[in-house]
């Protein structure tokens, strides 16, 4: 009987896991067929053999190679200076002495709450008297800030024994010293952790660098993808691809942080 | 002294450069845009009339009603699967990990590649029709009805928010005391018991974080009707987010969309607040 409990149990945990995984499975199917098989009747459900097709149409028509590389690029100096700019910041705000910080952690949960359309049009005005449109700065400074990332940090900086940086100022160091050899030592796992969220992010950034965005030899992955499936040349193999390769990477980069992953806490309810 | 303060200011330059540059001036600049009366700076008038429209545009009301209508989708089907699932997961003794990273996978990509590949399973002819077909012998017109395209719009949020909420709640019942579960399991508690006395009770805070989340999630998505549906059919599906993003676009009135930004800020400002009061009750009823 208690077998059976356990086993139902399982069965109804690998149920769901199997129906939140089915869009990527559709994904690596759909990238492997021609747009003829998302509405085939009676529909089969198997690998197809356009794989090769849709890749070296990817390559020669849409710039897939350069697109690709826009992206690692704008993503890797994303995520580096966006790590950096959060952990400095992040690090003053968590010290409770500096009177700056409470005012400054009101302001940044305000921000975390607001969504995306309160100051779009702002940010696309403020973007393009900066010059930023097509650029590639454009892609990367307006989204350095993260700021569930600050407060990330912000948490693991408080639970530093305070007794180990007093340790340390009696020896003599000073507020770099501090800094720079006792704290972000012990942080190097977390800077690890959220260099590669971060990454993530910006990988699946979409909206802006798409409004913001003409020149197609700026592209990123998002951009291309969500113009295959609105273009009027109607290739749904050819969305499924270059899904396919966003997500590949993104699923990469989760095998590797999986282990560090379950330490994140999201946990804003309080 | 003085000079340790200097150190945790340097540390913070380049997040107050970049907030002001990216944060702060768009609001401002979206308000200044809320009182003009052309898409140019400088040749529009001061004027209040943006304002004294939105209460006769009949588009904008709709966008808020469909917000609602998929905002209470979203919560209907997600906080159900979220207490059950939870409990589940958070009685497991091994493999509760690796459940707990399967489910976390969908949630670590946007919205808005759940929303493509949706818009191609949910075709008439497509995959999600065929199995009904051959189930029920009947075909369903998803984006042809105003209600199916609403949930499928839901299904999008939850495919890509449901890893997060999971892995908060039973963060959070892992930090139930060992021995009230303990004490419970012995009594021989059922499920249906172990959710109204544990899950709930525990977990109650959880719940309300998400479904405030989920509302600023439904209001703020431009993303996900733009690729799944682009509004329709006959704008059902315009959120109030996609709305600003249609009404700046589509009919190239910056101004406008501005306004309703600067609306919308006050929509979310009074979700804050009721989000802290009743949180603030449940808080005091632990």
């Amino acid at each position: 009987m208690k077998t059976f409990r356990e086993l139902s149990k399982h069965l109804i945990l690998i149920i769901l896991s199997i129906i939140m995984i089915f869009p990527f499975i559709f994904v690596l199917f759909g990238s492997t067929n021609n747009s003829g098989w998302f509405f085939n009747i009676p529909f089969k459900f198997s690998i197809g053999e356009e794989f090769k097709r849709n890749i070296s149409v990817l390559v020669e028509n849409y710039k897939l190679v350069k697109i690709f590389i826009n992206s690692i690029i704008v993503s890797l100096v994303t995520a580096i200076l966006s790590t950096t700019v959060v952990y400095l910041s992040s690090y003053s705000l968590s010290n409770s002495s500096f009177k700056f910080s409470k005012i400054a952690n009101y302001i940044l949960l305000i921000f975390l709450v607001l969504p995306l359309p309160t100051y779009l049009i702002g940010l696309l005005l403020t973007m393009n008297k900066l010059k930023l449109y097509s650029t590639f700065i454009g892609l990367i400074i307006p989204y350095l800030i993260n700021i569930r990332m600050i407060f990330y940090f912000k948490n693991n900086f408080e639970v530093i024994p305070i007794s180990t940086i007093e340790a340390s100022r009696i020896d003599g160091a000073n507020d770099f010293q501090v800094f720079s050899t006792i704290v972000t030592p012990l942080m190097m796992d977390k800077i690890y952790l959220s260099f590669f969220l971060l990454f993530i992010t910006s990988w699946s950034n979409f909206l802006i660098p798409m409004l913001t965005t003409n020149d197609s030899d700026l592209f990123t992955l998002p951009i291309l993808t969500s113009l295959l499936s609105d273009s009027s040349r109607y290739d749904i193999g050819l969305v499924f691809m270059s899904l396919l390769i966003f997500v590949l990477l993104v699923l990469i980069i989760f095998t590797i942080i999986k282990n560090k992953i379950f330490k994140l806490n999201y946990d804003f309810s309080e | 002294m003085q000079k340790s303060k200097l150190f945790y200011y340097l540390l913070l330059i380049p997040l107050i450069i970049l907030f002001i540059i990216f944060k702060i001036t768009p609001f401002i600049y979206s308000f200044i845009y809320s009182f003009l009366s052309s898409n140019k700076i400088n040749s529009g008038n001061f004027t209040l009339l943006n304002y004294s429209n939105i209460f006769t545009d009949k588009l904008f009301i709709n966008a808020i009603l469909n917000s609602i209508v998929i905002f209470t989708m979203y919560i209907i089907i997600k906080i159900p699967l979220l207490v059950i699932y939870s409990t589940l997961i958070s009685n497991l003794h091994k493999s509760k990990k690796k459940y707990l990273s399967l489910l976390y996978i969908p949630s670590i990509i946007g919205g808005f590649a759940f929303a493509l590949i949706f818009k191609y399973i949910f075709t008439y002819d497509g995959f999600a029709n065929q199995i009904i077909y051959n189930l029920f012998n009947l075909k369903i017109n998803w984006f042809g009805k105003t209600n199916t395209s609403r949930a499928i719009l839901a299904f999008s949020l939850i495919w890509s928010s449901f890893g997060i909420s999971i892995f908060i709640m039973v963060n959070r019942l892992g930090n139930i005391n060992k021995s009230v579960v303990e004490s419970m399991e012995l009594d021989g508690v059922n499920f249906i018991q172990k959710i109204k006395y544990l899950t709930i009770p525990y977990g109650k805070s959880v719940l309300l974080y998400t479904v405030f989340i989920g509302l600023i999630e439904v209001v703020g998505m431009i993303d996900v009707p733009m690729n799944l549906t682009s509004g329709g059919p006959g704008n059902s599906t315009v959120t109030i987010g996609y709305y600003i993003f249609k009404i700046a676009f589509d009919h190239n009135n910056f101004p406008y969309a501005a306004t309703i930004g600067v609306i919308l800020v006050l929509i979310t400002t009074i979700f804050v607040i009721i989000y802290r009061v009743i949180g603030g009750k449940i808080n005091e009823n632990i």
